[in-house]
């Protein structure tokens, strides 16, 4: 009976917590979002299992967590944890990434841009609670709407704070097609949103090869600590669209990028052991994203509207939304909100422009945090 | 960790390594160096189709990438209704 008891101790049952349940619930939670409601499934739902996996409570002197040095998670956390998962993740997402509709139509980068503000404004708003300037500048992050870049700047600066941005960051970016479209409506007007854009023009096969390469150069040379996001986001690119490269292409695209996401989604689900994730400061975390993420959302908006002022051929204003670079779940968004006000107006293309200029412009504002607080 | 809300703490950033910033000054610098990257490279993607054509006189003519069609045998429909055929008879437990 005594081994009974004692054996009882070792299992989850005897060392389950309230804390425990709560992140089980919330990974069961997750799972379902991305199964009913097909948010994100292929991030939320490694992540909601990870959750789960890494609340099952074990005694201490059991090597079992991503925390637990030497045990099989810490391993894969370990490509968390140095920044090695993000810039995998950006090399298939450049292998995916058309180029074409930002060539055509080059003054949409800008919203890219204008989206940003987003990070910065959010942390500010993180220093004046209280945080430290490197666990603002990872909070901040958030606002780019980039995973993979939020875990790798947190990665470097604010490795405590990793699980709550990672967790935040992929939530919001799952919840785009929640969050957005009210602060759409409520920032333009039914004429704004009816604007119609002219068709792309056809770019040619050697501007969309030397474009990756040139404009590494130059977000590089700018803000070298983007270096590592954007060299593989551009060589993803250049796989692509060189055509001589079509098998390692296809590999970063699928295989890869597929590896990554499980191995990441899953580590930092593991990574949410109640004992270090439920803390006052993941719920202001929590919220300061949220806020990163509106911000960013509106100053794209406004910033579309703000350009209108001096252009001919008017923008609709709602592909300035899509440069928080949530990729492509933003350009969707603006282009369902289109169709709800026109339903031949199509800016979907239109809105990806903005969108991958998001990509690059949050990967510069890491690089850009990153360099100040090193 | 308590936190102490205070405009000062935006002023007044003391980094890891021990330098003193100002949170206001690290979001113009960083917003400005944001913006100069990407209109950077909004300028290079306006001039590149300028810059092609001037190149167009050394480079040599670009030719659409033309992806190889298909091995014909994979279209067959005689060594498919073969292929077929065998398959339909291996099922029926017929001679292979």
């Amino acid at each position: 009976m005594q081994l009974f008891v004692e054996f009882y101790h070792t299992t989850g049952f005897g060392q389950f917590a309230l804390g425990n349940l709560m992140m089980i619930v919330i990974g069961l939670f997750f799972i379902a979002l991305a199964i009913i409601k097909d948010y994100e499934p292929l991030l939320l739902l490694p992540i909601g299992f990870g959750m789960i996996v890494g609340n099952i409570p074990y005694i201490d002197t059991m090597s079992l967590g991503v925390y637990d040095e030497g045990s099989v998670l810490s391993y894969i956390y370990w490509g968390v944890k140095q920044g090695v998962f993000p810039p995998l993740i950006f090399l298939g997402i450049g292998a995916m990434t058309d180029f074409s509709t930002m060539l055509s139509n080059p003054k949409l980068v800008l919203l890219g841009a204008a989206a940003q503000m987003g990070i910065f404004l959010t942390l500010l708003g993180a220093l004046y609670i209280g945080f430290s300037g490197e666990e603002a500048a990872a909070i901040g992050i958030i606002g780019g709407a980039d995973g993979p870049t939020a875990i790798f700047l947190s990665a470097a600066l604010a490795p405590h704070l990793l699980g709550s941005i990672a967790i935040a960051a992929y939530s919001y970016m799952a919840l785009v097609p929640v969050i957005q479209p009210p602060i759409m409506r409520l920032l333009t007007t039914r004429k704004e949103r009816g604007i119609r854009m002219p068709q792309p023009r056809t770019v040619s096969r050697r501007e969309k090869i030397i474009f990756p390469i040139v404009a590494f150069l130059i977000a590089a040379f700018i803000a070298p600590g983007s270096l590592p996001l954007l060299g593989m986001l551009f060589l993803g690119n250049l796989l692509k669209e060189s055509t001589v490269t079509e098998r390692l292409a296809n590999s970063a695209r699928n295989a890869l990028i597929d590896i990554v996401t499980i191995l990441l989604g899953f580590s930092v689900g593991a990574s949410t052991q109640a004992g270090t994730f439920l803390t006052p400061d993941s719920l202001l975390i929590f919220g300061l994203g949220a806020t990163a993420f509106a911000v960013a959302t509106a100053s794209g908006l406004l910033s579309a509207k703000f350009m209108n002022l001096f252009l001919k051929q008017k923008i609709n204003p709602l592909v300035g939304a899509a440069g928080v670079s949530a990729v492509p779940d933003s350009a969707r968004v603006v282009h369902m909100v289109g169709l709800e006000e026109d339903p031949d107006n199509h800016l979907l293309m239109h809105a990806m422009a903005p969108n991958v200029a998001g990509v690059i412009g949050s990967a510069i504002a890491a690089g850009v945090l990153w360099s100040v607080f090193l | 960790m308590d936190r102490t809300f205070d405009l000062q703490n935006i002023t007044e950033v003391t980094a890891q390594n021990g330098d003193k910033l100002n949170g206001l000054a690290i979001t113009m610098t960083g917003m400005v160096i944001v913006f100069l990257a990407l209109v950077l490279i909004t300028l290079y993607i306006v001039i590149l189709p300028r810059l092609l054509k001037a190149l167009a006189l050394v480079l040599p003519p670009e030719h659409p990438a033309v992806k190889k069609p298909p091995r014909e045998t994979d279209r067959d429909p005689l060594i498919a209704s073969a292929a077929a055929a065998a398959w339909h008879q291996h099922r029926q437990g017929g001679p292979s």
